[in-house]
């Protein structure tokens, strides 16, 4: 990419970052309601102000990466991630999917510990999102799968061979395309940015690959080996969570 | 002459005074531990746009200790704090694997700036609480430590917000300077 090039595309990046910010639920912290933010969580994917910010940073970046509007550089992955979000409204429509009574956000002139205690229980510990979101290891019930998710499916992988051990050379036996249909106990923290494993277990051989959710394939080959593949999908959080076994 | 003789002179009765920049990228954990330091308390911290600047005695030496912020833009501006500066800390989120090539690339940088040729350097693995932070080794490696040449460094392990390896650090730095390096 030329020097031009590469400047223009930088320019178009921050015009749609501030395009978003422009748009009005952004115009608000999505934490606390403050004017004005002029900060960002950008795997959340909320606008937030200096003070909530000061909390998000706080909790770690394996949480919360903050990101100044004005005064840092941001990739095109973290500018795409806050987009597909869509800002503070759709953040919160999933994050403050049900505040139990007695919980109240927190306003611009809170103290710092009421601001970290509900942060934290937004973001951290995630209680406030619809109950078959919550990270829960080990629960079984089912919820449909975004449907956000289901609509970019589109891609292909290639398995690896299953029925060697892994030294030397890869070798490719076939390709297989997915469809997923639904999840179940899904974890949504980092959603955009976290590796879920596609597991392919064929009898008791098991073969992992790491995709992206948004990349898997979309149907199924029609090689008759494969109505005895199980696939698992997992997403990567804390811990693995299970998301859904298809038998096919 | 004159100089060494008073720096000689002072570290003998204790009034050895010392310019310390605090650099890392932002959200390192230089401010809270600059006031871990000052104060020996967790403060609650927001970005810092500008600096903070405090004083820190320890081991008869008078520590001038100057943080800068570390968001991206405002990085460029830690070259007009560099003149008489006696030793870098330099703050690393061991936790954030993402940044650290980044985190490297500023510290080489530093490195390399002529007014900073005689400073000795501190580095600070920071938040090794949080999951996944990579340990002092880990750090060195990360940092391309090795590649430091004719200057005294060293690395520690450290969590700012329980005050450990903070002041483990500090006994280093202050040996370090009473001996005349940095």
């Amino acid at each position: 990419m030329s020097r031009f090039s590469e400047l223009k595309h930088a320019a178009s990046g921050k015009r749609r970052l501030k395009d978003l910010l422009l748009q009005s639920d952004n115009r608000f912290c999505a934490d606390c309601g403050a004017p004005d933010p002029k900060w960002a969580s950008a795997n959340i994917g909320v606008f937030i102000c200096l003070k909530c910010c000061g909390v998000h940073r706080s909790l770690g970046t394996h949480i919360s990466k903050v990101l100044s509007v004005t005064l840092d550089e941001w990739s095109d992955d973290e500018i795409d991630s806050m987009t597909e979000v869509g800002g503070n409204s759709s953040a919160n429509a999933i994050y403050e999917a049900f505040l139990p009574e007695g919980v109240s956000k927190p306003g611009p002139d809170s103290s710092h510990e009421e601001r970290m205690r509900f942060i934290r229980s937004k973001y951290e510990l995630q209680e406030f999102l619809k109950p078959s979101l919550r990270i829960t290891s080990g629960k079984t019930s089912s919820s449909s799968l975004k449907s956000s998710f289901s609509t970019k499916l589109f891609d292909s992988f290639r398995i690896p061979s299953v029925s060697k051990n892994s030294e030397g050379m890869v070798e490719f036996i076939g390709l297989v395309k997915v469809k997923v249909k639904k999840g179940t106990n899904l974890a949504i923290r980092d959603m955009l940015s976290s590796d879920p494993y596609v597991v392919l277990a064929l009898g008791k051989q098991v073969s992992g690959i790491c995709l992206f959710l948004f990349k898997f394939s979309h149907f199924i080959s029609q090689n008759p080996w494969l109505r005895q593949v199980h696939i698992m999908m997992y997403i990567f959080v804390d811990h693995w969570h299970q998301v859904e076994i298809f038998s096919f | 002459m004159g100089l060494l003789f008073s720096r000689m002179f002072s570290s003998l009765f204790g009034n050895q005074e010392a310019r310390i920049l605090v650099l890392g990228l932002d959200n390192a954990g230089k401010t809270t531990i600059l006031y871990r330091l000052q104060m020996g308390e967790v403060v609650s911290t927001i970005p810092t746009i500008g600096f903070n600047v405090e004083t820190v005695q320890y081991n008869n030496i008078k520590f001038q200790v100057w943080d800068l912020g570390g968001q991206t833009s405002i990085r460029p501006y830690w070259r007009c704090y560099f003149p008489n500066t006696q030793a870098v800390i330099y703050v690393v989120d061991s936790s954030d694997t993402e940044r650290i090539g980044i985190a490297k690339e500023e510290f080489h940088s530093i490195l390399e700036e002529e007014e900073l040729k005689g400073a000795a350097v501190l580095i600070f693995a920071n938040k090794q609480d949080l999951p996944g932070a990579l340990d002092d080794a880990a750090v060195t490696e990360a940092l391309e430590l090795h590649k430091i040449k004719s200057r005294q460094w060293a690395i520690f392990k450290a969590c700012a917000t329980k005050g450990e390896g903070l002041f483990e650090g500090l006994d280093w730095l202050s040996n370090t300077l009473k001996s005349g390096g940095g």
